[in-house]
């Protein structure tokens, strides 16, 4: 076995188009740059509790107001809040919702678009006539206008805000994912599926699914800092995840009244919010340029 | 031309029902009745109901909806508030205006912005002026907007003092709502004015007016943009309608009584009518700003104007999709 593995490795290695994407994914720097900032950001949160094992609701009365740097400490590298808890630990904590709502809404509104993109250029004809007509309608509701109606209708907590947050993306997803789908459908392939009486859920996994997935790969993956961005104006205008949960907008919200005293406590949560979207989105326009080798500048 | 722009203004109705069902809606799931809400659940039931007859909220759902529909349409009205008891309709008729000018002053800021911009970073690509547009353009659509907003306020009002903090009284108050909205909104622009003049500017009649000797500004202005436009308006359309759609977190933000705060409030205080009645509002907004720059497609592009004065359009719309 071994001698035939190294006969094959002698010739050229045929990479397969996944392989060539990832080695330009691998090879653009602002995209590895927003990955690194992702993982780094992700885990803390994910560590939250072993970097801060105080806790997020820890208070310490004589501490409170103290500006980043003013005290040692890792606790204190970020300040203290109005009542005197760490602001590390709550991004820190706050962060593993605003991850957790950003995936969570990404995915709903990316499972719930495919669906409905799919079965519409599926079908076609009257089905596909009707989820537009529909998604028209979603259409003319901006989607923070429909996340904060979705959210007032079940009120803040954070399953509630992934919801809010997924159904709102969820009219431009179905758009995204029937365009290219619409033009699969033509293929000859798929007129051989159907002969062969593949079923109609196979043949929208199993090849117009798979033909699909690299636009809606990096609408995934922009989908996440959308999502975070979205959540956080949300909570920002206390529709949704309400404190003393230390999401990052509601942090933000809640630091208003001390804009003129203490900046930095608008000014930190706005920055982790600012930081991870945009690793997001360079992480996805790395990711759009490695998938789609036609758009090469 | 005109049996086009009437057919499409047919075509919003049933969007706009869409809207009204899909806002009305929202009432019949939200739990508890709203006589509870705003008398307090100890009111007797008799008050209570003689409250729910003055709002029609003792009918069935379909038949509030039909009621709801018919003052409407024939009316002009939009219900009653349950807060205040008045209509909403002054309410909107004061917050409309602020918040459509506002929205427009943002998207004309953004636009005078963001394409000058994408197209320099288009005709210099790979250049600094390229990388470092791009840079803002991404950062541009990762800030929240709520943030920027403060660090502008803590700057401009607080340290600075030039520009007042909060509301709309004079022109200056104006100045930093418009001017944080658009800038932010300018990156999304940017970026597709950016990739579209670069889809056309390789594109074999480019060069052909480079061959004929064609002066690089006519070039860009006649040949490229021309052929960009169609994207560009796009983007400035659904940035608009961005831009209406955020007031809520802008208008907060500014301490400005628009029609997002006035959402806000209807929702903190369970007032369905304001409630139904901006977000019907903003969907009619911003299905007129879709009306208009499908519209301005004709005027951008003779092709797309031939197509519909040789009635094409079912083709039309097939193409433009796929």
């Amino acid at each position: 076995m071994e001698t035939s593995v190294e006969k094959i490795e002698k010739y050229p290695k045929h990479k397969s188009s996944t392989q060539e994407a990832l080695g330009r994914l691998v090879k653009n720097k602002t995209a590895m740059l927003g990955f690194f900032v992702l993982v780094i950001m992700v885990l803390s949160c994910l560590f939250a509790n072993v970097i801060c094992p105080q806790g997020y609701d820890a208070q310490s009365i004589t501490e409170r107001f103290t500006a980043p740097g003013k005290l040692p400490g890792l606790q204190y590298i970020f300040g203290t809040d109005n009542l005197g808890r760490s602001m590390l630990a709550r991004i820190l904590y706050g962060g593993r919702y605003s991850i957790l709502i950003g995936i969570g809404a990404a995915t709903v509104g990316m499972v719930g678009g495919v669906l409905l993109g799919l079965i519409a250029a599926y079908y076609g004809g009257r089905v596909d006539n009707i989820v537009m007509r529909i998604l028209d309608v979603f259409n003319a509701i901006p989607s923070l206008l429909m996340a904060i109606v979705v959210s007032s209708l079940f009120g803040g907590t954070v399953f509630n805000c992934i919801m809010a947050v997924g159904i709102a993306a969820i009219p431009a997803n179905a758009r995204t994912a029937r365009g290219p789908a619409l033009a699969i459908m033509n293929q000859d392939y798929i007129e051989a599926a159907k002969s062969i009486d593949a079923s109609n859920f196979r043949i929208m996994l199993r090849h117009v699914l798979p033909n699909i997935s690299s636009v809606l790969i990096v609408r995934y993956a922009m989908g996440i800092g959308f999502a975070i961005l979205t959540t956080s104006g949300l909570s920002f205008l206390g529709l949704g995840v309400k404190p003393p949960t230390p999401e990052w907008g509601a942090m933000l919200s809640g630091a208003r009244q001390y804009m003129a005293q203490s900046p930095y406590l608008i000014i930190i949560p706005g920055l982790a919010i600012a930081l991870i979207v945009l690793a997001t989105n360079l992480f996805g326009d790395g990711l759009r340029d490695a998938l789609d080798p036609k758009l090469k500048y | 031309m005109g049996k086009y722009i009437f057919k499409r203004i047919l075509m919003m109705i049933p969007v706009l029902i869409g809207v009204s069902i899909l806002v009305f809606l929202i009432q019949a799931f939200t739990p508890g009745d709203p006589a509870d809400l705003v008398l307090g659940a100890q009111q007797s039931e008799e008050t209570k109901y003689i409250w729910r007859d003055k709002y029609d909220l003792n009918d069935n759902i379909v038949v509030q909806y039909g009621k709801y529909m018919y003052r409407l349409v024939t009316k002009g009205d939009f219900g009653t508030s349950y807060i205040t008891g008045t209509s909403v309709n002054s309410d909107l008729a004061r917050r409309l205006p602020i918040s459509l000018t506002l929205a427009a002053l943002a998207t004309v800021v953004a636009a005078l912005i963001g394409v000058p911009l994408g197209i320099l970073s288009a005709k210099y690509r790979g250049k600094w002026i390229d990388a470092l547009c791009r840079v803002i353009s991404i950062v541009g659509i990762s800030l929240p907007i709520f943030w920027f907003a403060f660090l502008a306020i803590m700057l401009f009002s607080v340290n600075l003092r030039w520009l007042p903090v909060s509301g709309l009284k004079t022109a200056k108050h104006w100045i930093l709502p418009v001017l944080v909205t658009g800038i932010l909104s300018s990156a999304s622009i940017m970026r597709i004015t950016r990739s579209s003049v670069l889809d056309n500017i390789s594109q074999d009649f480019v060069r052909t007016a480079r061959a004929k000797g064609q002066k690089e500004s006519k070039i860009m202005s006649h040949h490229i943009l021309r052929n960009s436009m169609i994207n560009i308006a796009n983007i400035i359309g659904a940035q608009f309608g961005n831009n209406l759609g955020g007031t809520a977190v802008i208008e907060t933000c500014f301490v400005i009584t628009g029609l997002g705060t006035m959402m806000v409030s209807a929702i903190n205080n369970r007032d369905y009518t304001s409630l139904r009645a901006s977000v019907l509002v903003v969907a009619l907004a911003i299905s007129v700003i879709n009306l208009i720059v499908d519209l301005s497609f004709c005027l951008i592009d003779p092709r797309v104007k031939a197509q519909y004065t040789a009635g094409k359009k079912k083709k039309k719309k097939e193409g433009k999709v796929a």
